[in-house]
């Protein structure tokens, strides 16, 4: 009897040391795809003519900055010369800008000339992404936007030959300038031979009507290309 | 010294019984995936990665658990969690990587379980998560016919809803997995 009673004890433990609750699992795949959006629209002002037909013209030039340049325009025709564009971009980017050619070149003869210098431009931004203070340095906190040209938009800058950086990121480890056209939206206020002197990149000093040897008339065309790329 | 020689191998054969056809668990469970067994998401446009993406029905689980009726094992319920699969710290790309927090899971009733509670969206962590727990006293077995939950997924929405946008980060195919597991709950559990 004793044994049976030993042999029942120790079915017991079996029963007990190999029953246990009963869980479960599944695993679910999950994938992420990041397509690369980088898009630049000009929305207005594609295409920039400045007419000097007056001696005024000649001596102040025309700009879409008529009062702060001082131009001959009035300031009714300011938006005449200005090129507004927007960048959407789903990573840091980096716009490239840049006249196609060394100088302009008279459309009646191609010996024509007109130094690109003639020609500025002052940035601004109406989007959220904003340039940094005048001299901050590329990283500097508060800014999403960096430009060397520029001096960070406060500066009328030249027009110089294409390739120069324009817009870049502010290289921040928390903040980038990518994002669509309400974050990335710009506006090229263009000149031409108003003289501005601007510290880091200055315009021609000389206006037209002064220059030596006197620009001869003409139509002087040159594309400016914008190249727009991840940074 | 006889009667030892025959005891011993009919104590062996009475274990080896009592391992095999004897023993009973104290229930069963069971994760039953019915669709949504592999989740993509798709950000091909600034609008999805600026403001994120929501599958709201992701994957829908059938739950399968019954009680075995053990002594000191009433079955009352069960918790489903959630987890990067193998300790997986990131979503990894080709080249780069995303924290694991920028994708959110929640489950809520589907079928036979509004009595639960659903802890709404959490992180995907390394570590095991609650997503939804049910307890039902006066248990009943769940099948997976009648007993579902839906799994939704969010994928870099932006704070405070979430943990931030994707804009700024690289183009890439970036995955994980993610462990789904169900554990019972009740007195003896």
């Amino acid at each position: 009897m004793r044994k049976i009673l030993a042999l029942s004890f120790l079915l017991f433990l079996g029963l007990t040391a190999f029953s246990q609750a009963v869980k479960d699992r599944n695993v679910v795949p999950v994938a992420v795809t990041l397509n690369q959006v980088l898009r630049m629209t000009i929305t207005n002002g594609g295409n920039i003519e400045f007419v000097f037909n007056t001696i005024d013209d000649y001596k102040n030039g025309l700009s879409a900055d008529a009062v702060a340049s001082g131009s001959a325009n009035p300031a009714t025709s300011n938006t005449f010369y200005r090129t507004d564009f927007s960048v959407a971009s789903s990573t840091r980017w980096k716009l490239t800008y840049g006249a196609e050619e060394a100088t302009f070149i008279g459309t009646d003869l191609a010996t024509h000339t007109l130094a690109l210098n003639n020609v500025g431009f002052r940035i601004t931004e109406s989007g959220t992404n904003n340039f940094g203070a005048a001299g901050a340095a590329k990283g500097t906190a508060g800014a999403q936007l960096y430009s060397l040209p520029t001096n960070n938009s406060t500066e009328v800058a030249a027009l110089l030959i294409y390739p120069v950086d324009l817009i870049e990121d502010n290289d921040l480890a928390t903040d980038s300038n990518a994002g669509d056209a309400g974050d990335n939206s710009f506006t090229l206020n263009w000149r031409c031979g108003t003289a501005e002197a601007g510290a880091t990149n200055p315009m021609n000093t000389v206006k037209l009507i002064d220059q030596q040897p006197s620009p001869a008339p003409d139509r002087y065309i040159v594309n400016v290309l914008f190249d727009l790329a991840i940074d | 010294m006889k009667k030892i020689l025959y005891i011993l191998p009919a104590l062996f054969l009475f274990l080896i019984n009592a391992q095999t056809g004897i023993s009973q668990e104290w229930n069963a469970a069971r994760l039953t995936i019915l669709y949504g067994s592999n989740i993509p998401f798709n950000f091909n446009t600034l609008e999805k990665i600026k403001n994120g993406i929501e599958i709201a029905v992701g994957t829908q689980i059938g739950i399968s658990m019954a009680d075995s009726n053990q002594v000191g094992h009433d079955l009352e319920g069960f918790d489903l969690n959630f987890k990067s699969f193998n300790g997986q710290t990131e979503i990894r790309g080709e080249v780069y990587t995303l924290p694991l927090n920028r994708i959110r899971v929640r489950a809520v009733n589907s079928l036979g379980l509004g009595a639960g509670t659903s802890y709404g969206y959490q992180d995907l962590t390394t570590g095991w998560t609650p997503l939804f727990s049910y307890t039902n006293a006066a248990w009943s077995d769940l099948n997976w016919a009648n007993h579902q939950l839906t799994i939704s997924y969010e994928c870099g929405r932006p704070a405070p809803a979430g943990n931030g946008s994707l804009l700024g980060e690289e183009p890439d195919y970036y995955n994980v997995e993610i462990e789904f597991e169900l554990i019972p709950t009740g007195p003896g559990f």
